[in-house]
């Protein structure tokens, strides 16, 4: 039993990984985008582009390409980025994160430190509107005991079935890893790209 | 997508939901709150002592979002457990099992409830060993750690095993930095103590001491080369009155050797308080006998 969750995870995470593009902003942040739609839409922190209108983003044996900052909502640390060189991109589906329930087995993916894509999972632990330091009250988050480092932010948080349910947004403790649910990010895209099909 | 790891994901949210209708929220401190488990279905829940750090206006969240008041019955600092009674209503107790199906390696969940939802991490069992005393003098029947993420408030809260059986209580309050289960049997053992009289008693002598070796002529004798050299004694104190003094070197408790602190803790069990048991010194390289009455650590 063990093995076969751990071949699946493995596909899982394979597939996960086409969708993945670090992220620099030509200052000082690196963070990761996660590609949801094959005609070079990303996804991404707001505070990852910081204020940028353009930002190159790549992955391994790939090389690096400029992507227009569409919208960002520094409220819900989100950002929408946008590229015409987009044959390789490989869209990761948006999941339903009203779905998911506390013990829920889920996999984040990043570029920590701005490296080589990286992959860590752990448990849902639970969803909070506002974090245990008190902070960013009348939010929605994601909590998970995973242990993303710097640069994972922007990165797809995804379930056990390969679908996008959050976006790391950063960490309250070095085991506590916190993203934003996919409804939350399905209400942005509304927001921003209207009635676009581009996302069917 | 593969059926497997999605089986185990749904197997797992599965557990926590089947388990959080015992999983409380325990407001007895300023801020932060913390998690309880509901022990028996007339309204006696587990919680952790060092949350509670009021005595009165204790308040639990229960799983269908109502909020009671809640009386302490008691507490035992040593092993870190409190008890609390809940204000009117029947509530659902989880199945609580003993850890003998337990491995180290197995998977494990960590149940809490600081807010209003059950919230729950995943760990492994990291050590299982047999009975273990805290630094606070309790005694656990076994030393069970887990690598748990305790998510702030998650002290008090249930470690459930694969099978949803409740198999212990989460706590970070007996080793400082990491969290230690407290198992199923030991929580069993004191509850029933706490809910007869409200606390748990622990033998009190009155005396520090420290491990000395003895010399070799006496070790030989007595079959034990270590004892305990007194190195003070409280005035007044059961010890005092018994004639134990300063340097001397307490060998035996009753029927049991000491050799180590250890030893002392579990010659002053809760059954020795009031008791009159035969102290065995050295003093002066002479064996000796003292008549002591064993008091009540307050």
């Amino acid at each position: 039993m063990l093995r076969e969750i751990n071949v699946e995870s493995a596909e899982v995470v394979r597939a996960a990984r086409k969708s993945l593009r670090w992220v620099q902003n030509g200052k000082r942040g690196l963070g990761t985008a996660v590609a949801i739609s094959a005609q070079g839409w990303l996804l991404t922190s707001a505070h990852v582009v910081s204020g940028s209108t353009k930002v190159r983003i790549g992955s391994e044996g790939e090389e690096a390409i400029e992507a227009s900052v569409v919208a960002q909502d520094e409220k819900e640390d989100l950002a929408l980025l946008r590229t015409d060189a987009h044959a390789a991109l490989v869209p990761l589906p948006l999941g339903d994160s009203w779905s998911l329930r506390a013990g829920d087995w889920v996999i984040a993916l990043g570029h920590p430190w701005g490296g080589q894509a990286a992959v860590t999972c752990g448990s849902l632990i639970g969803l909070e509107n506002s974090l245990p330091d008190g902070g960013r009250k009348e939010h929605e988050y994601l909590v998970a005991a995973i242990r993303m480092r710097p640069g994972y932010s922007g990165g797809p948080l995804i379930d056990a079935g390969g679908n996008l349910v959050g976006l790391n947004t950063m960490i309250t403790g070095p085991d506590v890893g916190v993203a934003i649910p996919s409804h939350v990010v399905r209400d942005f895209l509304g927001r921003v790209m209207g009635n676009s099909k581009d996302l069917a | 997508m593969g059926t497997n790891l999605r089986g185990f994901a749904d197997e797992l949210a599965g557990l926590v939901e089947r388990a959080a209708p015992s999983i409380v929220r325990v407001d007895g401190r300023p801020r932060l709150s913390a998690s309880g488990i509901i022990f028996s279905n007339d309204g006696v829940v587990v919680t952790a002592h060092h949350v509670l750090e009021r005595e009165e206006d204790i308040q639990v969240g229960l799983a269908d979002g109502r909020v009671v008041a809640a009386k302490l019955i008691g507490r035992d600092p040593a092993i870190d457990l409190a008890a609390l009674r809940l204000e009117g209503g029947a509530v659902a107790a989880g199945t609580w099992a003993a850890l003998s199906s337990l491995r180290v390696g197995h998977l494990v969940l960590a149940l809490g409830r600081p807010g209003r939802s059950v919230f729950a991490t995943l760990g492994v069992v990291s050590s299982l060993e047999e009975s273990w005393r805290t630094p606070a003098g309790g005694r656990m029947s076994a030393y069970l750690q887990t690598d748990v993420v305790m998510y702030p408030g998650f002290s008090g809260g249930a470690l459930v095993d694969a099978e949803g059986n409740f198999v212990g209580m989460n706590t970070s309050g007996i080793l400082r930095g990491a969290s230690l289960t407290l198992p199923a049997d030991t929580i069993r053992q004191v509850m029933e103590i706490l809910l007869q009289h409200g606390r748990v008693r622990r033998g009190f002598l009155g005396l520090t001491a420290q491990p000395a070796h003895l010399p070799r002529p006496l070790a030989e004798k007595l079959g034990q080369d270590i004892g305990l050299l007194l190195i003070s004694v409280e005035p007044g104190g059961p010890a005092e009155q018994a004639g134990l003094m300063l340097g001397d070197t307490l060998v035996g408790v009753g029927s049991l050797r000491v050799r180590h602190l250890d030893d002392l803790m579990t010659a002053l069990g809760p059954e020795t308080v009031g008791q009159r048991v035969r102290a065995r010194l050295i003093r002066g390289g002479q064996e000796r006998e003292l008549e002591v009455t064993i008091g009540e650590r307050k």
